[in-house]
Protein backbone atom coordinates (compact mmCIF):
# COMPACT_ATOMS: atom_id res chain seq x y z
CA UNK A 1 0.00 0.00 0.00
CA UNK A 2 1.33 3.33 -1.00
CA UNK A 3 2.30 5.39 2.11
CA UNK A 4 1.62 9.44 1.05
CA UNK A 5 3.44 12.13 3.68
CA UNK A 6 3.89 15.87 3.36
CA UNK A 7 7.32 16.32 2.28
CA UNK A 8 9.95 16.64 5.03
CA UNK A 9 13.47 17.22 4.25
CA UNK A 10 15.44 14.31 5.82
CA UNK A 11 18.78 13.85 6.76
CA UNK A 12 21.26 11.89 9.16
CA UNK A 13 24.03 14.69 10.49
CA UNK A 14 27.15 14.36 12.65
CA UNK A 15 27.82 17.37 14.75
CA UNK A 16 31.19 18.09 15.82
CA UNK A 17 31.83 19.10 19.10
CA UNK A 18 33.72 22.10 19.71
CA UNK A 19 33.43 23.18 15.84
CA UNK A 20 30.67 26.10 14.90
CA UNK A 21 27.91 23.57 12.90
CA UNK A 22 25.16 25.22 10.14
CA UNK A 23 22.53 22.87 9.24
CA UNK A 24 19.09 24.09 7.23
CA UNK A 25 16.70 22.98 4.57
CA UNK A 26 15.62 24.62 1.54
CA UNK A 27 11.58 24.83 0.75
CA UNK A 28 10.64 24.92 -2.74
CA UNK A 29 7.52 24.48 -4.15
CA UNK A 30 6.21 23.25 -7.71
CA UNK A 31 3.82 25.87 -9.58
CA UNK A 32 3.32 23.00 -12.21
CA UNK A 33 5.68 24.83 -14.23
CA UNK A 34 8.84 25.39 -12.77
CA UNK A 35 9.86 25.29 -8.90
CA UNK A 36 10.44 28.30 -6.70
CA UNK A 37 11.78 29.14 -3.26
CA UNK A 38 8.61 29.74 -0.45
CA UNK A 39 9.76 32.88 1.29
CA UNK A 40 10.54 32.13 4.78
CA UNK A 41 11.90 36.12 6.12
CA UNK A 42 8.01 36.14 8.05
CA UNK A 43 8.43 32.17 9.22
CA UNK A 44 9.90 31.80 12.44
CA UNK A 45 11.70 28.33 12.64
CA UNK A 46 12.90 26.53 15.75
CA UNK A 47 16.28 23.73 15.31
CA UNK A 48 15.54 21.13 18.45
CA UNK A 49 17.18 18.00 19.39
CA UNK A 50 15.77 15.29 20.74
CA UNK A 51 16.95 12.20 23.08
CA UNK A 52 15.26 9.43 24.09
CA UNK A 53 11.72 11.59 23.74
CA UNK A 54 12.93 14.33 25.31
CA UNK A 55 14.07 17.97 23.89
CA UNK A 56 17.42 18.60 25.01
CA UNK A 57 18.36 21.75 22.85
CA UNK A 58 16.84 24.29 20.90
CA UNK A 59 17.85 27.01 19.06
CA UNK A 60 15.67 29.67 16.69
CA UNK A 61 16.90 29.77 12.85
CA UNK A 62 16.94 32.73 10.69
CA UNK A 63 14.47 32.62 7.36
CA UNK A 64 15.77 33.41 3.86
CA UNK A 65 13.74 35.00 0.75
CA UNK A 66 15.49 32.19 -1.30
CA UNK A 67 13.79 29.44 0.76
CA UNK A 68 16.19 28.39 3.51
CA UNK A 69 15.64 28.06 7.30
CA UNK A 70 18.54 27.36 8.91
CA UNK A 71 20.15 27.37 12.46
CA UNK A 72 23.54 28.73 13.11
CA UNK A 73 25.27 26.04 16.25
CA UNK A 74 27.71 27.51 18.33
CA UNK A 75 30.80 25.46 18.84
CA UNK A 76 30.47 25.63 22.66
CA UNK A 77 26.71 24.17 22.13
CA UNK A 78 27.53 20.31 23.35
CA UNK A 79 30.73 21.09 24.96
CA UNK A 80 29.30 20.38 28.91
CA UNK A 81 29.88 16.90 30.26
CA UNK A 82 25.98 16.60 30.13
CA UNK A 83 26.09 16.08 26.61
CA UNK A 84 28.23 12.81 26.68
CA UNK A 85 25.39 10.33 27.04
CA UNK A 86 23.44 12.36 24.45
CA UNK A 87 25.40 11.87 21.79
CA UNK A 88 22.86 10.60 19.44
CA UNK A 89 19.38 11.30 18.73
CA UNK A 90 17.41 13.39 16.13
CA UNK A 91 17.25 16.64 15.53
CA UNK A 92 14.16 18.84 13.28
CA UNK A 93 13.13 22.17 11.80
CA UNK A 94 10.40 23.23 12.34
CA UNK A 95 8.46 26.52 11.38
CA UNK A 96 5.33 28.37 11.86
CA UNK A 97 3.94 31.91 10.25
CA UNK A 98 0.92 32.25 12.44
CA UNK A 99 -1.35 30.29 10.55
CA UNK A 100 0.92 27.21 9.59
CA UNK A 101 3.26 25.59 10.94
CA UNK A 102 5.60 22.63 9.02
CA UNK A 103 8.17 20.64 9.93
CA UNK A 104 10.62 21.27 7.28
CA UNK A 105 13.45 19.00 8.11
CA UNK A 106 14.47 15.89 10.39
CA UNK A 107 17.33 13.60 10.54
CA UNK A 108 19.32 11.77 13.25
CA UNK A 109 22.26 13.06 14.50
CA UNK A 110 25.32 12.22 16.23
CA UNK A 111 27.52 14.41 18.15
CA UNK A 112 31.17 13.55 18.07
CA UNK B 1 -8.85 14.47 -7.44
CA UNK B 2 -8.40 18.27 -6.18
CA UNK B 3 -4.80 19.59 -7.00
CA UNK B 4 -2.38 18.24 -5.08
CA UNK B 5 0.13 20.74 -3.40
CA UNK B 6 3.35 19.37 -4.26
CA UNK B 7 6.52 21.11 -2.75
CA UNK B 8 10.12 19.45 -1.57
CA UNK B 9 12.72 20.41 1.30
CA UNK B 10 16.29 19.53 0.58
CA UNK B 11 18.60 19.17 3.73
CA UNK B 12 21.96 20.50 3.59
CA UNK B 13 24.85 22.88 4.96
CA UNK B 14 23.68 26.71 3.49
CA UNK B 15 26.06 28.93 2.57
CA UNK B 16 27.13 31.60 4.79
CA UNK B 17 23.89 33.29 3.43
CA UNK B 18 24.99 37.04 5.55
CA UNK B 19 28.82 36.68 4.21
CA UNK B 20 27.35 36.55 1.04
CA UNK B 21 24.97 39.38 1.19
CA UNK B 22 27.86 41.62 2.54
CA UNK B 23 30.43 40.65 0.14
CA UNK B 24 27.52 41.43 -2.58
CA UNK B 25 26.96 44.88 -0.62
CA UNK B 26 30.45 45.10 -1.18
CA UNK B 27 30.99 44.75 -4.51
CA UNK B 28 27.85 46.87 -4.93
CA UNK B 29 29.62 49.89 -2.90
CA UNK B 30 32.58 49.14 -5.13
CA UNK B 31 31.11 49.57 -8.39
CA UNK B 32 29.47 52.90 -7.21
CA UNK B 33 32.84 54.04 -5.99
CA UNK B 34 33.98 53.38 -9.58
CA UNK B 35 31.07 55.16 -11.06
CA UNK B 36 31.66 58.10 -8.94
CA UNK B 37 35.33 58.56 -9.70
CA UNK B 38 34.74 57.96 -13.24
CA UNK B 39 31.72 60.84 -13.31
CA UNK B 40 34.59 63.00 -11.59
CA UNK B 41 36.94 61.58 -14.52
CA UNK B 42 35.08 62.84 -17.22
CA UNK B 43 34.04 65.98 -15.45
CA UNK B 44 37.76 66.57 -15.31
CA UNK B 45 38.41 65.68 -19.18
CA UNK B 46 35.49 68.20 -19.88
CA UNK B 47 37.23 70.83 -17.78
CA UNK B 48 40.61 70.17 -19.90
CA UNK B 49 38.85 70.34 -23.07
CA UNK B 50 37.92 73.29 -22.52
CA UNK B 51 41.09 74.59 -21.47
CA UNK B 52 43.14 73.35 -24.09
CA UNK B 53 40.13 74.99 -26.67
CA UNK B 54 40.80 78.20 -25.15
CA UNK B 55 44.82 77.91 -26.01
CA UNK B 56 43.63 76.85 -28.85
CA UNK B 57 42.16 79.99 -29.86
CA UNK B 58 44.80 81.88 -28.21
CA UNK B 59 46.85 80.16 -30.47
CA UNK B 60 45.00 80.84 -33.16
CA UNK B 61 44.60 84.63 -32.42
CA UNK B 62 48.65 85.02 -31.98
CA UNK B 63 49.61 83.00 -35.77
CA UNK B 64 47.04 85.15 -36.93
CA UNK B 65 48.48 88.68 -35.98
CA UNK B 66 51.70 87.81 -36.70
CA UNK B 67 51.51 87.80 -40.64
CA UNK B 68 55.29 87.42 -41.35
CA UNK B 69 57.82 88.46 -43.44
CA UNK B 70 59.41 87.05 -46.39
CA UNK B 71 62.92 88.11 -47.17
CA UNK B 72 64.10 85.90 -50.41
CA UNK B 73 64.10 85.69 -54.04
CA UNK B 74 61.68 82.82 -54.43
CA UNK B 75 58.05 83.11 -53.50
CA UNK B 76 57.09 81.69 -49.90
CA UNK B 77 55.63 78.12 -50.04
CA UNK B 78 51.57 78.17 -50.04
CA UNK B 79 51.19 76.51 -46.83
CA UNK B 80 53.62 79.15 -45.08
CA UNK B 81 51.32 82.31 -46.72
CA UNK B 82 49.22 84.11 -44.06
CA UNK B 83 46.78 87.06 -44.67
CA UNK B 84 49.12 90.28 -44.74
CA UNK B 85 52.03 88.75 -45.08
CA UNK B 86 54.76 90.86 -46.53
CA UNK B 87 57.08 89.09 -49.53
CA UNK B 88 60.32 91.36 -49.94
CA UNK B 89 61.34 90.19 -53.64
CA UNK B 90 65.03 90.27 -53.31
CA UNK B 91 67.60 90.22 -55.72
CA UNK B 92 70.18 88.49 -53.66
CA UNK B 93 73.55 88.68 -55.66
CA UNK B 94 73.05 92.29 -55.83
CA UNK B 95 71.21 92.52 -52.16
CA UNK B 96 68.26 94.60 -53.42
CA UNK B 97 65.01 94.49 -52.84
CA UNK B 98 63.31 94.58 -56.22
CA UNK B 99 59.31 94.31 -55.54
CA UNK B 100 57.23 94.72 -52.30
CA UNK B 101 54.23 91.97 -52.20
CA UNK B 102 51.47 91.47 -49.91
CA UNK B 103 49.42 88.13 -49.86
CA UNK B 104 45.72 88.64 -49.57
CA UNK B 105 43.71 85.55 -48.99
CA UNK B 106 40.35 87.37 -49.47
CA UNK B 107 41.19 87.72 -53.74
CA UNK B 108 40.61 83.86 -55.04
CA UNK B 109 43.56 84.64 -56.91
CA UNK B 110 44.42 81.59 -58.97
CA UNK B 111 42.16 78.49 -56.89
CA UNK B 112 39.40 77.21 -58.98
CA UNK B 113 35.66 77.76 -58.54
CA UNK B 114 33.53 75.16 -59.93
CA UNK B 115 31.69 76.11 -62.77
CA UNK B 116 28.97 75.36 -65.82
CA UNK B 117 32.36 75.20 -67.35
CA UNK B 118 35.04 73.35 -64.89
CA UNK B 119 35.25 70.32 -64.19
CA UNK B 120 37.96 68.41 -61.65
CA UNK B 121 40.08 66.25 -63.73
CA UNK B 122 44.02 64.48 -63.59
CA UNK B 123 45.03 68.07 -64.84
CA UNK B 124 43.22 70.28 -62.42
CA UNK B 125 44.18 70.73 -58.87
CA UNK B 126 42.55 72.85 -56.51
CA UNK B 127 44.64 76.10 -54.92
CA UNK B 128 44.10 77.63 -51.87
CA UNK B 129 42.18 81.71 -52.47
CA UNK B 130 44.81 84.12 -52.56
CA UNK B 131 46.94 86.50 -54.43
CA UNK B 132 50.28 88.94 -54.35
CA UNK B 133 49.67 92.24 -54.58
CA UNK B 134 52.29 94.61 -55.69
CA UNK B 135 53.27 97.25 -53.34
CA UNK B 136 55.21 100.48 -53.94
CA UNK B 137 57.07 103.15 -51.65
CA UNK B 138 55.79 106.63 -52.19
CA UNK B 139 58.62 108.64 -53.27
CA UNK B 140 58.16 111.31 -50.13
CA UNK B 141 59.66 108.99 -47.33
CA UNK B 142 62.33 108.33 -49.61
CA UNK B 143 65.14 110.51 -49.39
Amino acid sequence: MTTISRSVGRGDVILHRGSDERIGVKWEEYDYSSWSPVDLTSWFGTFSMEWFGQTVYTLSCTGTSDGIMYADIPANAFTADTWKPKSNGSWKITATNGDQTEVLAWGNYTIQ
Amino acid sequence: MADQIVDRKTVGIPADVSVIRNEVEVMKNDAEASETAAQASAVSAQLSEARAYNWAQIAETLVESQTGIHFSDTEPPIIARTNGMAWLVADMQNSEVTALKRWDATQAGDAPFPSSSTWPGSSLYPSPMGVWVDFTIDSSIIS
